[in-house]
């Protein structure tokens, strides 16, 4: 049984335009100690998967459904204070997109990253802040930081002190947001480090959201390739990069810049979509080489299992039109 | 110690401002020439007193014109108006820091001194009453109405108040102040008219206190319904911003209730740059209150300045203009004060 099973999770917000489709029947599970990266272009529902699964709904949501499954119960439908005491931080957790804006400015860090130990422990604040100093130490920052205000900490040690605040309740799941989006790359590369070494001691089970498929292959077991609120490509990180099934994954990845390499880095043509009109039938048709204006544009394919645990969405496999 | 730093340097600015007003004012009154005109009226008026009494010891006509000329180059030479203005600045910039403020011409105080200090003391505390009543409602009502509405943004009842809101910033305050007059105390005869005590004042304390708050009532409604709105409707779209934060976010997902995160995630981080507004609005909320003094009568500065004006007290007008200056310096480094213990961030900067 895996830790977490996602089954047709959907997010729909509702807008003046109408009604936007940023989750649309998202599936995938994670295992024990696995890390799930999530990748896909902006816009693409990474982020609202995040949102939807820590139920940190938004008041315009017009449709919030699908199962999630945690050790096999579950939780989509605790109450809302049940979810709150007992899912929230303790069962999942989560580091924020900015690691600029995770803090409250007025509030000390130590104070901050302890505040669930008080919470939902009723632990009193001096043991709570030996425990931080102590989560301080295992990522890399110094303990006595946790008496700083977060406008005195830099964007790398900001974003371990975030790291820090997520683990301090021994979450089972931690997801990561673009954890290292707003940092500068030398910064980026000590949190990755970090996170890897957190997962091998810890045994930590995440998901990691970005958009920068390169990254997340240096830590991901499994990734899901989004577009358009679904995921069209869900396998090993392996398979995904060195064997990608779908048009719009060998398109992203033929759109990675190498050094040292002569080959221009190729782009995908036009737009994503407008995910409050999405196009009909598959939704990549319209930028799809591939596409046969038949069968993509009027029927939406089913995810397939094209070999062993790799599942793609799309007509090419599915014994369709070509 | 950077709290100590960050006020110290606060202090010092707004005493220059202070200094900067004081200079300004001065400078305009004697490059203007009102400066000599006031002093010069002032050597008239001792003249005429003097020449009364002379006129009874000295018969002869030509002596007293003679010994009048002598006693007017005196004076003349005692108020400094020998002298061009900018001489006498600084003795003048000097006997005003030291609220050595001078005589009033036409106001006398409640107990009869013409010394502009005494006038001024004794109507120091209703202006302040007024001013402290209307600030407390206004803070009140912006916590309660805006931070409620901020909560639903779009709902009726918010787009209500930001009606209000906008109407309440397009209000001038003594077109309303009049209003009020006419339908409260004239149509509906509920208030009175103006004033702080009915005639005669009541004796027994309670009773006094009563009328007191009864008077008070029409001046700080007229103050409240003009300056609330700006008030809520800044509280609300700041608690509005506040909310969209990430942290606020990721308070929810600790788990928090979310009275522990409408409190220590919104409205706290949302105090600084609420506290920044109020410093802004400062100045205008003295004015609105010098006008609801002098429509309702209020026996306060605002009052005495409009006087002073209309009866071109010249003296009397730098000192309040000084006076207002200082009240405004002083509220206001109150305000940086609590800004600074507010928000973290000021204090190392």
């Amino acid at each position: 049984m895996s830790l977490l099973d996602v089954q047709k999770l959907m997010l729909y917000y509702k807008t003046s335009r109408g009604t936007l489709r940023a989750v649309d029947g998202v599936s995938f599970s994670l295992g024990k100690g696995e890390t799930l990266g999530l990748v896909g272009e902006s816009g693409s529902g990474k982020s609202s998967t995040a949102i939807a699964i820590m139920r940190l709904l938004p008041r315009n949501v017009e449709l919030y459904d699908g199962r999630i499954l945690l050790n096999g119960v579950d939780i989509s439908k605790l109450s809302e204070k049940d979810f709150r005491e007992k899912i929230r931080w303790k069962k999942i957790s989560m580091v924020p997109q900015g690691a600029m804006s995770s803090f409250n400015p007025v509030l000390k860090i130590g104070f901050q990253v302890a505040e669930p130990l008080m919470v939902h422990q009723n632990m009193r604040k001096p043991e709570t802040l030996k425990k931080v100093r102590e989560l301080f130490k295992l990522v890399g920052m110094p303990p006595d930081y946790v008496d700083r205000y977060p406008h005195e900490l830099s964007g790398g040690m900001r974003q371990r002190a975030a790291i820090a605040m997520a683990l301090i309740l021994n979450p089972d799941i931690v997801i990561l947001d673009e954890p290292t989006s707003a940092l500068d790359v030398s910064i980026q590369a000590q949190i990755m480090n970090l996170l890897k070494n957190l997962k091998k001691e810890l045994g930590l089970s995440m998901i990691f959201i970005t958009h920068d498929i390169a990254l997340a292959s240096d830590i991901c077991d499994k990734i899901g390739v989004m577009y358009a609120g679904q995921i069209v490509e869900l396998s090993s990180s392996e398979n995904v990069l060195l064997n990608p099934r779908h048009p719009y994954t060998q398109k992203l990845i033929a759109s990675i810049p190498r050094l040292r390499e002569e080959k221009m880095p190729e782009f995908i043509p036009g737009a994503p979509p407008d995910l409050v009109s999405p196009p009909s039938g598959c939704r990549f048709h319209p930028r799809c080489p591939y596409s046969d204006g038949m069968k993509c544009v009027k029927e939406e394919p089913e995810m397939i299992e094209v070999e062993d645990d790799h599942f793609v969405k799309c007509w090419l496999h599915s014994g369709g039109s070509k | 110690m950077g709290l100590k730093r960050a006020l110290t340097l606060k202090a010092a600015s707004l005493v220059v401002v202070l200094l900067f007003v004081l200079l300004l004012t001065t400078i305009i009154i004697g490059a203007t020439g009102i400066s000599d005109k006031i002093l010069n009226g002032m050597v008239q008026d001792n003249l005429r007193a003097i020449r009364q009494e002379l006129a009874r010891e000295i018969r002869n006509p030509e002596d007293l014109e003679r010994a009048l000329e002598k006693i007017k180059e005196d004076l003349i030479r005692s108020y400094g108006l020998d002298k061009p203005w900018y001489v006498r600045m600084p003795d003048m910039i000097w006997r005003i820091v030291t609220l050595d403020l001078g005589n009033s011409r036409t106001v006398v105080s409640f107990s009869g001194s013409n010394k502009i200090s005494d006038i001024i003391l004794e109507r120091l505390p209703n202006t302040v009453l007024l001013m402290i009543t209307v600030l407390i409602i206004n803070f009140a009502l912006s916590l309660m109405i805006g931070v409620r509405v901020a909560t639903k943004p779009g709902s009726f009842l918010d787009r209500l108040i930001s009606m209000y809101s906008a109407v309440s910033y397009a209000l001038p305050t003594w077109w309303l102040g009049i209003l009020m007059i006419l339908v409260f105390a004239f149509y509906l005869k509920i208030f009175p008219f103006g004033g702080m005590y009915s005639t005669p004042p009541p004796v027994d304390p309670l009773v006094r206190s009563l009328d007191l708050v009864w008077h008070l009532c029409l001046p700080v409604l007229t103050l409240v319904i003009a300056t609330s709105g700006s008030w809520i409707y800044i509280t609300r779209s700041i608690v509005i911003t506040t909310a969209q934060e990430d942290f606020v976010s990721i308070a929810r997902a600790k788990g928090l209730s979310e009275r522990i995160v409408l409190w220590r995630y919104i409205i706290r981080p949302a105090a600084p740059p609420i506290l920044t507004n109020l410093i802004l609005s400062l100045a205008a909320y003295l004015g609105g209150a010098i006008l609801t003094e002098t429509i309702f009568s209020w026996p306060g500065m605002g009052l005495l300045y409009f006087e002073a004006i209309m009866s071109v007290d010249e003296a009397l007008i730098l000192a309040l203009t000084y006076m207002y200056t200082l009240i405004y310096v002083i509220a206001r480094f109150v305000l940086e004060v609590l800004y600074v213990i507010v928000d973290p961030r000021v204090r190392y900067a």
